[in-house]
Formats: C-alpha cells, sequence, structure tokens
C-alpha cells in the first residue's frame, strides 16, 4: 500500500466488498459445520443425542463437506484476492469478472450443500451421505455432484482471474520480482490446477454420469484413486493461506520482518511440485494397487516434511527477530516479549504450535507399515482436527482479527473476547484431538454413530473409554464455544462506528527477492516439472486399475503386491499406445 | 524496519503460558501412560495441576504489577 494509514477498504472499496462476501460464505458455512460438529462430538460419545443414528452419515458430510470445501477454500479466495490486489497494488483486470466466479463458488455451494441438507428429510427423497470423500460406491444425487462442478469451474476462474492481473502487472513492470504474495497465490493455483484434474475427471467421466443413471456401474477403485489425486493436494490449498500469513504478517505482528523471502518461494515451489504425486499414502490398505507403487508414493510423502520443516524455521526465526525488535533477550527470553495480548499474533502462533503436533501425527499416517495400526480408526480425525482443524482454522479465525478492521474501516468489538477464543479453540482442540489419537491406538472407529460395539469393550493402556469420551465431549464443545464466541466478535464489530487510521502496512523482508534466482518466478517451468512427476507417480498405477477392472468395472483382482510381478500398468500403457511386450 | 519498542509483558502472555502448560502436563498424562504404563488418575491430576499452575499465574502477576508499581 502506498498510503501507511489507508485500509484497503479505502483504497479498494469494490474488492474490499468481495473479499467481505467470500468471508461471508466462509463464515456460513464455518457456524454450520460448528453445529453439524458438536452434534457428532455428543452423539458418538452418548453425552446428547438430537439427531437419529441414521442421520449420522448427513451430519458427517455437512460437517466435513462444509468445513473442509466451502470454509477453507471460501477463506481462500477471499484472502487471495486481498493478497494481489495489495502487493500488485492494482485493481482486476475486470471487476465484473471476479463478480462472476465469486457468484459461481456460491450458486455450486448453494446447490451442494441444500443437497446434503435434504439428506435430514426422508419424504423429499434426495440425498448425498457421501461424506466428504465422495468416492464410490457411496452414490449421491446428481445434484451434488452438480454444485461440485460449479464450485470447482468458479475456482478455476479465480485463478485465471489472478493470473491475468498479474501478466498485465507484468507488462508494465517487466523487470520487476513477482511480489511474493502473488507468488504465493500464483503457485497454489497451478498446484489447484494440476490437482483437480483427477476430481473433474472422476465427477465428470465417472461419478455424475453414474448418478444420473448414464452408467450402469463405476470401478470403485479408480475413482478412489481419481478422488486421492486431487484429495491429498487439497489438504495443501487449505494450508498455504495460512501459510500465507504465518510467512507475511505474522512477522509484523511479533514486530518484525519476515527472516528470508527466497526460503518462502522455495516452500511454495515445493509444494507445487510435491503435493500431487502422492495421493496413494491414502490406498495404503486398498487391495489392486501394488506395494511398490504406494512406496513410491509414501516416498514422495516424506519429501514434503521439507518444506514444512523449512517453515517452522523461517517462521520462527521471524518470531525471534520480531522479539528481540521488542527488547526481547536471551535464548528463550524473548518468548516473553512477543504480543500475547493480541488475538491474531497469539491464534497465529498456536496454530503453528498444534501444526507440528499434527505433523508427527502425520508422519505415522504416512508410513505404510505403521499406517496399518491406525486406518480407519479415530486417530485420523484427530490428526486433521490438528491439521486443517487448528493450522488452518484458528489461523483464519486469526487472521481475520487483523484483516477484519482493514476490510469494514472497523475495530473489532473485543480483543480480549478475541484472545479467549483463540486460547479456548487450543484447550479444546488439544482435548478432543488427544482423545481421537489415544482412541484409535486402542481400534476405536472413525465414522460411525456407535463406535462402542454391543459386548464389546476395548481394552485401554490407561485411563477408561468414558473417560476419553467425556474428553472429546468436552473439547468438542470447548470450540464450539469458541467458534460461537468467534463469530459473535464479527458481528458485533459491524456495530461499531467507521474510523480512520487502521490501515497498516507490510513490512519488507530482510531478506528479499532480489536475494534468490530468478528462476524461481519461471511458473511455467515448476508447472511443468510438476506435470512430469504427476505422470510418473499415476500413469502406471491407473493403467494397471483400468487393465484389471475396466473404466467402468466392478473389480478386479485383490492381488498385485509387487510393482515387479506382472506390471500390469505398463503393459496397459503400452496397449493404450499401440505397442507391443 | 519495525519500530524498537518496549518489551511489553501483559495478562495475555500469562493466559497463553497457562493454557499451553496446562495442555503440556495434559499431554505428559498420555505420554505417561502409552510409553511407560503409568496410569496417572486424571481428576485430582489434572485438578491439583491446573491449582499449581494458576496460583503461579497469579504470582508471575502480582509480581508484575508490584515491579511496575515501583518503577
Amino acid at each position: 500500500m502506498s498510503v501507511d494509514q489507508e485500509t484497503f477498504a479505502d483504497r479498494y472499496p469494490q474488492e474490499a466488498e468481495l473479499v467481505r462476501r467470500a468471508f461471508l460464505v466462509a463464515f456460513t458455512a464455518l457456524g454450520l459445520g460448528a453445529l453439524f460438529g458438536i452434534f457428532q462430538a455428543l452423539h458418538r460419545t452418548n453425552v446428547l443425542r438430537i439427531i437419529p443414528s441414521t442421520d449420522y452419515y448427513t451430519a458427517l458430510t455437512a460437517h466435513g463437506v462444509l468445513l473442509a470445501i466451502v470454509f477453507t477454500i471460501f477463506y481462500l479466495v477471499g484472502l487471495y484476492q486481498w493478497a494481489v490486489t495489495r502487493s500488485l497494488d492494482r485493481s482486476p483486470t475486470n471487476i465484473n469478472f471476479t463478480r462472476a466466479w465469486l457468484t459461481l463458488m456460491t450458486v455450486g455451494s448453494a446447490i451442494t450443500g441444500v443437497t446434503i441438507l435434504l439428506g435430514f428429510v426422508d419424504q423429499i427423497g434426495i440425498s448425498a451421505d457421501v461424506l466428504f470423500t465422495f468416492y464410490a460406491p457411496l452414490q449421491a444425487h446428481p445434484l451434488f455432484y452438480t454444485g461440485l462442478v460449479v464450485f470447482i469451474i468458479g475456482t478455476w476462474l479465480a485463478g485465471v482471474d489472478w493470473f491475468r492481473t498479474w501478466l498485465h502487472w507484468k507488462q508494465d513492470n517487466p523487470d520487476e520480482r513477482i511480489p511474493l504474495q502473488t507468488f504465493m497465490v500464483l503457485t497454489t493455483m497451478i498446484m489447484w490446477y494440476i490437482a483437480t484434474i483427477g476430481v473433474a475427471i472422476a465427477v465428470l467421466f465417472f461419478l455424475l454420469p453414474w448418478s444420473l443413471g448414464l452408467i450402469d456401474t463405476v470401478n470403485p477403485l479408480l475413482t478412489r484413486t481419481l478422488f486421492w489425486f486431487f484429495g491429498h493436494p487439497v489438504v495443501y490449498f487449505w494450508l498455504l493461506p495460512a501459510y500465507m500469513l504465518w510467512y507475511t504478517v505474522l512477522p509484523k505482528l511479533a514486530g518484525g520482518r519476515l527472516f528470508s523471502d527466497p526460503l518462502a518461494r522455495v516452500v511454495f515451489v515445493l509444494f507445487v511440485l510435491l503435493s500431487t504425486p502422492v495421493g496413494i499414502h491414502h490406498q495404503y490398505v486398498d487391495p489392486g494397487i501394488a506395494e511398490g507403487f504406494k512406496f513410491i508414493a509414501m516416498t514422495n510423502t516424506m519429501f514434503l516434511l521439507l518444506p514444512s520443516l523449512l517453515t517452522a524455521f523461517t517462521v520462527v526465526a521471524s518470531m525471534e527477530h520480531g522479539a528481540r525488535q521488542r527488547g526481547g533477550e536471551g535464548l528463550f527470553g524473548w518468548l516473553t516479549a512477543l504480543p500475547w495480548r493480541d488475538p491474531a499474533f497469539t491464534g497465529m502462533a498456536l496454530a503453528g504450535l498444534m501444526f507440528a503436533a499434527g505433523g508427527f501425527s502425520g508422519m505415522i499416517n504416512a508410513g505404510m507399515n505403521i499406517n496399518y495400526l491406525i486406518h480407519n480408526t479415530l486417530w485420523v480425525p484427530g490428526h486433521f482436527h490438528l491439521t486443517v482443524g487448528t493450522a488452518v482454522a484458528l489461523t483464519m479465525m486469526a487472521g481475520t482479527y487483523w484483516l477484519w478492521p482493514q476490510l469494514t474501516n472497523r475495530r473489532l468489538y473485543s480483543r480480549p473476547i478475541g484472545l479467549l477464543q483463540v486460547v479456548m479453540w487450543f484447550g479444546g482442540m488439544a482435548l478432543m484431538s488427544n482423545s481421537m489419537h489415544v482412541a484409535g491406538l486402542y481400534g476405536v472407529p472413525r465414522r460411525t454413530a456407535e463406535p462402542q460395539y454391543a459386548g464389546f469393550d476395548f481394552n485401554t493402556a490407561f485411563g477408561s473409554m468414558a473417560e476419553l469420551n467425556i474428553q472429546l465431549a468436552v473439547g468438542g464443545t470447548l470450540l464450539f464455544v469458541s467458534t460461537l464466541l468467534f463469530l459473535g466478535n464479527l458481528t458485533l464489530s459491524l456495530g461499531n462506528p467507521k474510523v480512520e487510521g487502521l490501515g497498516q502496512s507490510l513490512p519488507e523482508p530482510l531478506s528479499g527477492a532480489e536475494d534468490s534466482p530468478r528462476v524461481l518466478d519461471n511458473m511455467r517451468l515448476w508447472a511443468g516439472i510438476a506435470l512430469v512427476l504427476v505422470v510418473l507417480a499415476y500413469v502406471l498405477p491407473l493403467g494397471a486399475i483400468i487393465q484389471n477392472g475396466g473404466l467402468f468395472g466392478t473389480g478386479g483382482d485383490a492381488y498385485p503386491v509387487s510393482v515387479l510381478g506382472t506390471f500390469d500398468g505398463l503393459d496397459a500403457v503400452l496397449e493404450l499406445l499401440g505397442v507391443g511386450r | 524496519m519495525s519500530g524498537r519498542g518496549p518489551i511489553v509483558k501483559t495478562r495475555g502472555g500469562l493466559l497463553v503460558a497457562w493454557a499451553f502448560l496446562l495442555v503440556f502436563g495434559f499431554e505428559l498424562r498420555t505420554a505417561l501412560g502409552l510409553f511407560l504404563g503409568i496410569d496417572v488418575p486424571a481428576v485430582p491430576y489434572l485438578g491439583t495441576l491446573a491449582v499449581v499452575l494458576t496460583l503461579f499465574a497469579v504470582l508471575a502477576d502480582f509480581q508484575r504489577t508490584s515491579a511496575q508499581g515501583e518503577a
């Protein structure tokens, strides 16, 4: 921003209005999703049963889709619209185009959301109880898939809009490096375009025609694999907006500057390259995929720890720099000089801390052998409530405390309530995810309204199942109250009068873009390499699945344990190319 | 360059430290149970931990307020 005290809403009123609209949809989904979350937490622990168990899958689907798709992605597009406009200091090329993609996304979400919620009304006969992981054999009403298609097209157009704005900026600034926030937006969208190839094929060619009755059967393993082609990188689509806030806003809140712009760029490039060719690690127990392909996916997944560890280093270094700028001293004494009273800072810092714990449990999930211990148990929701449920969601809420005044020219209603809210989220999630992880180790299944089977007691290493259930219910309740505090605080903020002087700038990094090679800004190169890696990781497994079960076949031999056995995938590819072996 | 300001010690820091140490103590119980098989009873352990941490927080706040008053 060229003028320090000017807010984003002052300088770009139309764009600020669009960001607010995106956030409105995001926070509506957050409220609804949280409601279904508390239903589940109380239901499966048998503390309070508001819905019948037969509606559990409807609530679970609504919870997953509203939070993991609508909340996160609408927040992302709002944040990224702010970031592109702010960092390029430029309006979109055509604001009506921006309005159009946001409208498409909203309409698509509404269609999908209403279709899911209709599952509560049996008389209507429309339902989509297919969970967030909407692959076959579970089948939804065609409207579910239609809404999803409209939504995803909206996100694609959002990317087109941001690339177009950048290209126009580039014409005016041919020798300039891409501003860091725009760099983050562009790399995220390259990853998204590649990732959504899988879900687009799955929905358009298989699931939607199947739900419409145009085809009788689908190959469940194929749709699962195509889903996870998209389903793993989507977690980075959630995470990268949080990373943007950690890299570009958190250092400012800490009182300092980003430690290294080049490291941030390297991290985002690594996510473009590595986030997609790993999806098969979600299918370790799927029959029909050779163990060798799973091993390759595991290896690629472990490489993904690198950008996260680089981020941990860079963000903590930036926080330490900020603390020392504020007078902090000593090996750990600088921690006391950080602005813990600020809910934006504290929320992001605690989210980062929780992300480290989520990373550790993620390594268990990613290991081929140890994954079998926790597969389909409550451990897995315990893991992703730390990552998307805290690292992402808490960072987004905390980031809103900083962004909101600049989008509305109104002060936050209450910073102390904001602080209480983020600390309550941290405590609630610690309780809930801990109980989920521990219960998962005891073998308690996920995705069921009745985890305690009749006449069966889970063996516990310490404590008791009753204690874990209470822990989960209390944690879930704290999270629900925290969500209400967040939404209430924002709503009450709208009653504050508009004031001037709320604008804030973001400081330049300690080590800027000029310290990094220009090749990092070569988007074509990274997109090309990422596509090659995806081809290497997926062509043979997909070829083998199609050869074994057929494009629309319902099954196949659950046999292959070695890539080097019959090498069916290679045969299938050669067959497609018309080459014999 | 951001402005170099004085150390700001607030009750926010105390609240976060209190919550963090409570969570840390709670996770320690899980580690003792899962890794060493030591079953620490939840209610007395967590209750005592909360009371002790609250006392420390009140003392730290009192000390901070006194130091500010003397200054």
